[in-house]
Parts: structure tokens; sequence; C-alpha cells
């Protein structure tokens, strides 16, 4: 009876299948846990967040934590295939599309910052003028370096002669700048709450002051979620589930903003005031407006598009990458 | 007493084969590149870090790392050289002096140069000073060791015919260990002057702002692979140069010897 | 007591179970040519290394020129089986060593030492390396510089042993002639019974375990000695009565090894 038939094959198959599945020819590994680069910084709010309280389970997909201290260095992690998924912010992106690289796609933008990174300095100083021949500290190639660099061009000093900018991690620049080896810190969330919060200390310019966030509300260093290219080929399915996950993360962060801080203190060592203010202070984007940042009007890939041409004048990359090519949105 | 000797290969005859072997290396490295069998982030072609080299020395900047890089090996090291070669010889020859000092020098070497980085920067803050005392800290114990094993060198029938000759202990330490122990203590510090450049290199990956360590980083962190290996070669460039300097010192300081 | 150059008295001198010397008297007058002859082991080095204070001895005293020795001297100049010359100064730098360590002036240091370097006869080697020189020439070089530096004592240990014949009797002729202008004390250990008794004004033998004097006898050889004496009567007689105490000594050595 050819139903009968039909019905044992198609049983017989549905037991082969799965065997075959494990079959590392065949590599559709279904639900093995895939691993995401990020940090304390917010930009890895939401993968931390759809992490810690379950929202990736929940959908059937595990994925892992990792931290890197670097952009550079979870952006090594992902050319060399030791995770699969990242949040990064876009100078490193920028430089490794401007060599080139073809191991990731960008697939979505997380968020909207603009107070959470900035240039620190000694109450008495009240434009940026005040700090030649002063020494800077900031993290080179990070997003704090071309808002530093752009400043500094905008108030028509030179990066190399008026001023000595000083390479210093992260964790460095809070001692340095007690200690008072440097004059003025640029720096990022935690880093920067924590220098904010020293005596005799202001903020001299945020994000808000960086030239291109005037036209196209950029940041110099916005962030962006990356998948490789081989998981894109191998399970595009679960991109879409990560991105899922991330979308309802976002929507805890803007509604339900102190639950989230009790999650996001372990990484990041803020208190709960200082980490519901650095939640509330950005904006956590929706999936419908990935879709106008991203696609149409595109106003996301116009501003990276521009950054990218900014590091090219700033002497940060050689040349720059067409930003689309690297996009896919199909995730969403 | 003749000998017949037979005529030997002239020792420069072979430096044509190493000459090849080079030019070798490199024609195949470029045309593994340019096959496309590898992607030029991990690994450019020599034309491309040649290209690297040629807009960084036109910019200016890239004479400048090399330097930046040389001078603080140099100060570190000589430092370095200057407080251990004395104080080794003395703790080489007393018993009394090596068991004073043995705890805090057993504590100090394994020590890696890099973890003293913010103490240094603590102490010192940031400047050219923290960046000799990297290399000093990396270097002095190693060099102090060296030394040490240098004074077991010397035949101790020299010391006894100093001694007989009326030298005080200074006297020996500086007449006949000093002079004694030079070609091991030369070569010793042959080997920890390619220990301090390691050192400017981690040096260099904080608070700096020219160097060839920060010029790596500074690429690996805009994966600029170019600008890495350039900086790598350079490394081994200069390192070699100072080499040689260093062979010429020897040849001069031990003429004796020939 | 007072023509004394050296003072050894009732010492013993102990390697922990090893007692090399034992009870040893012995007065070494000035202007005397001393030679220690005996097997080996019978503690001859170990009495010119307490004579320099190289040593101390385990019980009794040494002493030079009326001052005890308990630490290593320069009155007592030795002179090294294997030459002791630095190998990275020259032949003038090495002669002038001592003088250098008493902080002599440049000037004057170099003009003693050119005068000691021609005495034993390598006058224009002076700017000349160690490495570059034969052993006899080596030696010379180290008998001039004990010589510059003007010790009370000049000891040497086996100091030709390691010199072909013809270069051991230029050298010998060469200390003769050395010792008979400066009127130097001199300690000389050898293993030759002909050596001793062309350089020696006396002689003590030594035997071993402990090591103890076994014969002491004036060598009345007239001076100058050239190389014929060693054909005359006396010489041979003088060789016959220290050769069997030698040979007494030697076979008891051989028998306690053996045994």
């Amino acid at each position: 009876m050819p139903m009968n038939r039909r019905a044992l094959l198609r049983s017989t198959a549905a037991a082969i299948v799965p065997a075959i599945g494990g079959f590392p020819l065949i590599g559709r590994a279904a639900n093995r846990p895939y691993t995401y680069g990020g940090s304390a910084w917010l930009g890895h709010y939401s993968a931390y967040i759809a992490i810690k309280t379950g929202i990736f389970s929940k959908k059937g997909l595990e994925i892992k934590w990792q931290s890197f201290p670097t952009s550079s260095d979870r952006m090594g992690a992902v050319m060399a295939g030791s995770i699969d998924l990242a949040g990064t912010g876009v100078v490193s992106s920028l430089a490794l599309m401007a060599a080139g690289a073809s191991q990731f796609k960008v697939i979505a933008t997380p968020n909207n910052f603009g107070r959470a990174e900035g240039l620190l300095v000694r109450s008495n100083v009240s434009n940026i003028a005040q700090l030649k021949g002063k020494k800077i500290g900031v993290t080179f190639a990070s997003s704090t370096h071309v808002l530093v660099l752009d400043l500094l061009k905008q108030a028509g000093m030179n990066p190399d002669s008026d001023v000595s900018l000083i390479n210093l991690p992260a964790p460095n620049l809070l001692s340095a700048y007690q200690g008072n080896q440097i004059d003025a810190a640029a720096a990022w969330t935690p880093s920067f709450d924590r220098i904010k919060a020293l005596p005799n200390t202001r903020v001299l310019a945020d994000d808000t002051s960086f030239s291109l966030y005037k036209e196209y509300s950029i940041t110099p260093g916005p962030d962006v979620l990356l998948a490789t290219t081989k998981l894109a080929k191998e399970d595009p399915a679960a991109i879409k589930t990560f991105l899922q996950g991330i979308f309802e993360a976002n929507a805890m962060l803007t509604n339900a903003p102190e639950e989230a801080a009790k999650v996001l203190i372990e990484i990041t060592g803020l208190t709960l005031e200082e980490q519901v203010n650095t939640i509330k202070q950005t904006g956590w984007y929706s999936a419908e407006q990935q879709r106008s940042l991203l696609v149409a009007p595109g106003s996301f890939v116009t501003g990276m598009q521009k950054l990218a041409e900014m590091l090219v004048s700033l002497k940060q990359i050689d040349k720059a990458p067409v930003v689309r090519n690297w996009l896919d949105a199909g995730y969403l | 007493m003749a000998e017949v000797v037979k005529p030997r290969k002239s020792a420069g005859s072979l430096a044509w084969l190493s000459v090849l072997s080079l030019l070798g290396f490199l024609a195949a490295w470029e045309l593994i590149c340019r096959s496309g069998a590898v992607d030029p982030i991990f690994l450019p072609p020599p034309s491309q870090v040649w290209a690297r080299a040629s807009t960084m020395f036109g910019q200016g900047t890239l004479l400048g790392h090399v330097l930046a890089s040389t001078r603080r090996v140099m100060v570190g090291f000589l430092a370095a050289a200057a407080v251990a070669i004395p104080l080794g010889i003395w703790l080489g020859t007393s018993r009394i002096a090596r068991a004073i000092f043995d705890p805090v020098i057993s504590f100090l070497r394994p020590l890696p140069s890099m973890s003293w980085i913010p103490l240094s920067l603590l102490w010192f803050g940031i400047n050219e000073t923290q960046k000799y005392s990297i290399v000093f800290m990396g270097s002095f114990v190693p060099a102090l060791l060296y030394v040490m094993e240098a004074t077991r060198s010397i035949d101790p029938l020299l010391i006894r015919a100093a001694r007989n000759l009326g030298a005080q202990r200074w006297q020996v330490m500086r007449e006949v260990l000093l002079p004694g122990c030079l070609p091991q203590i030369i070569s010793g510090m042959k080997i920890i002057l390619g220990l301090s450049w390691t050192c400017v290199i981690s040096a260099e990956l904080v608070a700096a702002k020219e160097g060839l360590g920060f010029m790596i980083m500074n690429g690996k962190e805009f994966f600029q692979t170019d600008t890495v290996v350039l900086g790598m070669v350079l490394i081994s460039f200069t390192v070699l140069a100072t080499d040689l300097v260093v062979r010429a010192l020897e040849r001069w300081l031990l003429a004796w010897q020939r | 007591m007072t023509t004394s150059m050296i003072s050894i008295r009732g010492v013993s001198k102990s390697f922990g179970d090893n007692h090399v010397l034992s009870n040893l008297d012995l007065e070494v007058k000035k202007g005397e040519f001393l030679v220690l002859l005996g097997a080996s082991g019978c503690g001859k080095s170990t009495l010119l290394n307490l004579m320099a204070g190289f040593e101390k001895p385990t019980q009794g005293s040494v002493s030079v020129n009326g001052k005890r020795i308990d630490d290593v001297t320069s009155a007592c100049g030795m002179v090294f089986q294997q030459y002791a010359l630095f190998p990275w100064q020259t032949v003038q730098q090495n002669v002038e060593f001592g003088l250098k360590m008493k902080k002599m002036p440049k000037g004057e240091r170099a003009e003693i030492a050119r005068r000691f370097i021609e005495m034993v006869g390598l006058k224009g080697s002076e700017d000349k390396y160690p490495q570059a020189l034969s052993g006899g020439m080596k030696q010379r070089v180290s008998i001039a510089r004990v010589l510059a530096n003007d010790p009370d004592v000049m000891l040497f240990d086996e100091p030709f042993a390691a010199l072909d014949a013809m270069t051991r009797q230029v050298l010998q002729d060469q200390l003769l002639s050395i010792y008979e202008q400066s009127g130097k004390t001199i300690v000389f250990i050898t293993h030759s019974i002909d050596e001793a008794l062309m350089l020696s004004t006396r002689m003590v033998i030594m035997g071993s375990r402990p090591g103890r004097v076994v014969q002491d006898l004036r060598n009345e050889l007239p001076h100058p000695r050239t190389a014929e004496i060693q054909l005359s009567e006396d010489f041979i007689s003088l060789k016959r009565s220290i050769w069997e105490t030698v040979q007494e000594e030697v076979g008891r050595t051989l028998a306690v090894t053996r045994g």
C-alpha cells in the first residue's frame, strides 16, 4: 500500500536524518552551544541579559558568554573562528572591513548611546584648548580614541604635536588619572563612571559633541552585532533566534531597567543607581527600528559609511570600505 | 714539525648560499600570498610589508619608532649591566653576600617584566623613565646571575697568584675577576640584550605612543597585519645591528685572546 | 734565631682525616736556597702553602721574617708550575702587577718592571701577551713578576716540571744567577734529585704519612754552578747519600698504597 510505504519511508527518514545529522560532513549540528564574545561595555548588555535571564534558552538556543577586554581581541577571535557571535565597536569592524575580511557579517545595531563615554578633565578646564601641552589618556583604536581625535580636529588642534595622547587600556585609565599621571582621560562606561565620580572632575565633552552625531546621530563607535559567515551558512535559524532574544532583552531594558540593572551589576561592578542611570540614558532599539536604521532609509548605514571616511581622514585606516557589503539585515 | 694542511674552503664562499636561501624564502612567501591561499589579514606578502614600510618612512614615523625602542633598550640594558656586573662579581666571590642577597634574587627572578608595569606606572608616572625601568627590571636579575656564574669560570690559581702579589679583596675583584671573567660576562650580556628587547616590546604595549612594540600593538588593533609584520622585521634587524656593534666591541675588549 | 727567615714550629696540618704534616720543625736561614725533596703526598706543597699563607696550620706556627703568618702574604712570592700569568695583560703589565697593588706610580713601576724583565732575559717582549710565549718564557715572566715585588722569600712549586729538558736547564741557570745576584731566601720543591743538587744550598728530604723531615743536609758544591758540575765526584757522592733515603721513602709510599 503506497500510503503505508510512504509513511514507512517518512518515518525511516525521520529516524535516519538525525543520525546523519550527527555526521560532521553534513554538519547540521542542531543546537550546539554558540559563543558570544562580549565585555562589561553597554553594547553587550542586551546579549548578557538575554543569556542570564534565560531568554535564549527558552527559545531553545544555547549561548555561552566569553569576555574579551578589547574589541580587537574579540574580533581576532571572530577571525579565528573561536566565537560565533559578537558585539563590537565599529572601529574594529571597519578596520577589518578595510582590510578585506570576509569572516563576519553585521546583523544588527542594538542600542544608541550618547552619554556613556566622553572626555573627563579636572574641574578647572572649561574647553579643549586648555589641554594644549597636556597628557590625555585614551585607549587607542577605540571609539573614545576617535572621539578625542574628532574633538581635537574641531578645535583646530594637532593630535601629534599639541597634546600628548597616551595609550592606556581601560583598566589603567582610572589609576593613571587618580595618580595625576595624566591630565585628562577619555573613557567609556564603567571606567567613565568611576572617573566621573572622582572629586574635582567633570565631563568636558561626550559623544553628543561628536561631529557626526550632530548630523547623523552616530557616535564615534556605535555598537553592532556580528555573526560569523560560517554560522550564517550553517545555522541561519540560530541567528534569527539570537536577534529575537536580543530585542526581547532590549524591551526589558527599556521597560524594566531596575530589574535589568540587578543582573548587569554582576559584570559591570557599578552601583545599582549608576547602572540604572546608564540603562536609562541609552536608547534600546526594537526590531522595527532596525529596519529603518539598516535597510530603508538606512540612516545607520550612511552614518557608518561617514564614520569610515572620517577614520581615513584621521589616518586610522587606509581606505574606507563599502560598509553596505557587510550588512545582512535578513535575520531581522 | 711541518704539517701538511689541506686547504680549506674560505668562510666567505658560503655567504652566497645564505643570500640565495633568503631570497628563495621571500619569493615563496610572496607567491603563497599571491595565489590567494592565505588571507592577507592573516599573512601579508613581503611586497605589502615593503609598501607599508615606504609609506611610514615617507611619513617620517618609521625612524622615530626604531629610535625610540632602541633608546629604551640601550638605557635599560646599560643600567642593568652597570649594576649587575660589579654586584655580580662581589656576590660571586662572597658567600656571606650571597646568603644575604639570595632571598631577594630568588623572589625577583621569576617575575616577567610585564608584571612590573602597574607598579612602574605608579612610581614613575607615564614617561620614559618608566619604560627604562621595565627594561631594567626584566634584565637585571638574569644579568646578575650570568655574572655570578661567570666568576666561576676564572682559574682559581690566578686569584691565588694575585693575592700572593699583594692584592686586597677589592683589588682582586677589579684587577683579576673583572678582566678575567670578561669573556663569559660579554657572552652573557649578548643574551641579556636579546632579553632587553622583549622587555621593551612589552613595556610599549601600555602608555606609549611610539616605538616598535607600540607599532606592533597599534597595527594589531587596526588589523594592519602588514604593520605588525613590519614591526617584527624591524625588531629583528635592529637586534642584529646591535649584535654586530657588540661583537666589534667584544673584539676590541678581548684583543688579548687573539 | 735572628738570622732565621722562615720559622716552622711544631706544625701539624690535617685536611679532615688526612694528616698531611705532623709536628714539623724547620728553620730556614736568610739567603738559603732550600730544596724540598720527597715522594708525592709528603706534604711539600702543603708546607709551601703554609709559608705563603694559603693555608693555616692545624697546630703550631709559621713565621716569616719574625712575623707570624696567618693569612696570604706578599712577603713570600710564589712561582707556580702552571705559571698563573694574567692572560689579559702583557708581559710588562704582569710584571708590574704587585707594584700596582702597592699603589706605586706608573712611571716608577714601569721602570722597575723593565729591569726585571731584562734580568730574566726577556727584553723586547714587554708588549707580548702570555698566549704568544713559550712555556719557558712564561715561567721567566712569572719569576720576574715575583722578583719585582721584592718579597723576603721566594717559593717555587715544581716550577720547571712542565718544561722540556733543554728549557729546564736554561731556566735553572738563570735562576741560579738571579739567586746569586739578589741573595733572596728561596724554598724550592722538586722531584728531581739532579735539580735539587744543582740549585740548592740545603736539601730537606721529607717522608710521607705523616709528612716530616727525614733527612736534612747542606749542599757545599761550589758556586757558580755550571752544567759540568754534574760530572764531578762531589756531586755524585752527594747524590748517592740522598738517593738511598729518597728510594726508601718512595718504596714506603708504594708499599702503603699497594698494601
